[in-house]
């Protein structure tokens, strides 16, 4: 791969080939291109089967400038060689790249694009975190079901009468049940402290409970039974986190409702752990990042550049410096600041980026202002 | 000069039979393809490289009817001949 062979070498891969001395492999292949060149001279084209056409050209005589003293010079019209690969050969060198195939490009492609990267970016982002809640869960899951489980039959029931208090209470509730369990149960401790932190978010999670929680009671026994649906589980856990990420950048009471639905279509018994789950993954983190995204779609929707790709464009100036955030790719800053994902090969260009496979997080980019060539 | 003649004249300067020339000329291809296939280069001195160059996606218009498509990246063989034989064939007078 990528090595760089010279004439002993293609001798040698011939006489292995072909199972002939590699003394008389070398000679042949020496004649081979002595010919070839020999034929170009006399003759002006070659043509050797399954590999091209070598053909000798004219180029015409044509004025220029010379570089240094700006005197005009002409060049003198000369013969070069040209290759044309023939098309079995081009086949066979573009096979890694042969299912593709030419696509029209339609204008109103470009929002749904966005869309659906916004999404499955989501979806990742859930999936990463069921990923970490996995190691955990199976030391856990038991007691800590059972814990939610308490809670909200509490919950339920001071929620009839007032809502804050409800917050106060189970927070209370959770601390005396941290300090119960601490000794007992070291690994507890931590997802306590979690669900602590998360007390900002409580005043949500309690609506959710209310609603879910009459159906939790019933289920109170069926515990023993959650090491075989613990795959189960994990699965409808995605389900939901996906639908409530991605539904959470619309309407928030949209998004309760949507996943209140869910989780009663459920088995009872996953729906158990489902809300104990909720109730600690659901992170303010993705939440915010998601409103300065909003926030800057807006933005950039009000500085609305009008840029189409038919024409050529050139860098003039720098209009802004960006600073890559998580999870944003070059299609989604051309999208941010030009309002088309098509043009993330400008900011390449202009940065003079080499690997721009890989941006970093942190890292600043130039973003040129572009003006149409006329 | 084609294929045919080529292989004629092969034949001749290796003092073999054309059907062994043919052979040996089919498996030297078949070489240089595998070769390239596998992104190598080949130099010839005195001759030239062949290599394989990447081609990225691009969007091309039709001036006519001003459709436009996306054409998918690709690999091409391409040739490069060496300085020497520029230098042999730009002297060359018609």
């Amino acid at each position: 791969m990528d090595e760089k062979l010279n004439h002993s070498d293609l001798s040698t891969q011939l006489a292995e080939k072909s199972r002939i001395s590699a003394s008389k492999s070398d000679i042949f292949t020496k004649n081979f291109f002595e010919l070839l060149i020999e034929g170009l001279e006399k003759e002006g084209i070659v043509k050797i089967n399954n590999l091209g056409t070598f053909k000798m050209v004219d180029v015409a005589s044509r004025n220029s400038v010379n570089v240094n003293t700006g005197e005009k010079i002409e060049i003198k019209g000369h013969k070069k060689i040209t290759f044309t690969p023939t098309d079995t050969l081009k086949e066979k060198v573009n096979q890694p790249f042969a299912m593709f195939e030419p696509v029209e490009v339609s204008d109103d492609y470009i929002d749904e694009d966005i869309e659906e990267v916004e999404a499955s970016t989501d979806v990742a982002e859930s999936d990463k975190e069921i990923e970490e809640r996995a190691d955990n869960t199976p030391v856990e899951s038991g007691t800590d079901a059972e814990q939610t489980t308490k809670e909200n039959t509490d919950i339920t029931d001071e929620d009839k009468t007032e809502d804050n208090a409800g917050i106060s209470d189970e927070a209370t509730d959770e601390d005396d049940k941290a300090s119960d369990d601490n000794p007992v149960e070291p690994d507890e401790s931590s997802e306590v402290e979690n669900i602590e932190s998360k007390e900002e978010t409580q005043e949500e999670i309690n609506k959710e409970d209310a609603l879910t929680g009459n159906d939790v009671v019933k289920t109170d026994k069926s515990f023993k039974k959650i090491y075989i649906i613990l795959p189960l589980i994990l699965l409808s856990i995605g389900a939901t986190a996906y639908l409530f990420f991605a539904e959470n950048s619309g309407d928030s009471s949209n998004t309760t409702a949507c996943k209140n639905e869910t989780a009663s279509v459920l088995p009872l018994d996953t729906v158990v752990k489902d809300i104990a789950k909720i109730d600690t993954i659901k992170p303010e983190e993705p939440k915010k990042r998601e409103f300065v995204l909003i926030e800057e779609l807006k933005q950039r929707k009000l500085s609305d550049i009008s840029i189409s790709d038919t024409t050529d464009y050139k860098a003039d100036g720098t209009m802004a410096v960006h600073r890559v955030g998580l999870d944003e790719t070059l299609v989604k800053i051309s999208y941010i600041y030009y309002n088309d994902k098509r043009f993330w090969p400008y900011i390449v260009n202009y940065n003079k980026m080499k690997n721009f496979n890989s941006l970093e997080i942190g890292m600043e980019i130039l973003i040129p202002n572009l003006e149409p060539v006329k | 000069m084609n294929n045919k003649e080529f292989i004629g004249k092969l034949a001749q300067r290796t003092k073999s039979t054309i059907a062994e020339t043919s052979e040996m000329v089919d498996m030297l291809v078949d070489t240089i393809t595998e070769s390239l296939k596998n992104n190598d280069q080949i130099n010839i001195s005195g001759f030239g490289v062949f290599e394989v160059k990447m081609r990225r996606e691009r969007i091309s218009v039709n001036p006519k009817t001003g459709q436009r498509m996306l054409i998918p990246p690709k690999i091409v063989p391409a040739f490069r001949p060496s300085a020497k034989l520029k230098d042999k064939f730009k002297d060359i007078e018609e």
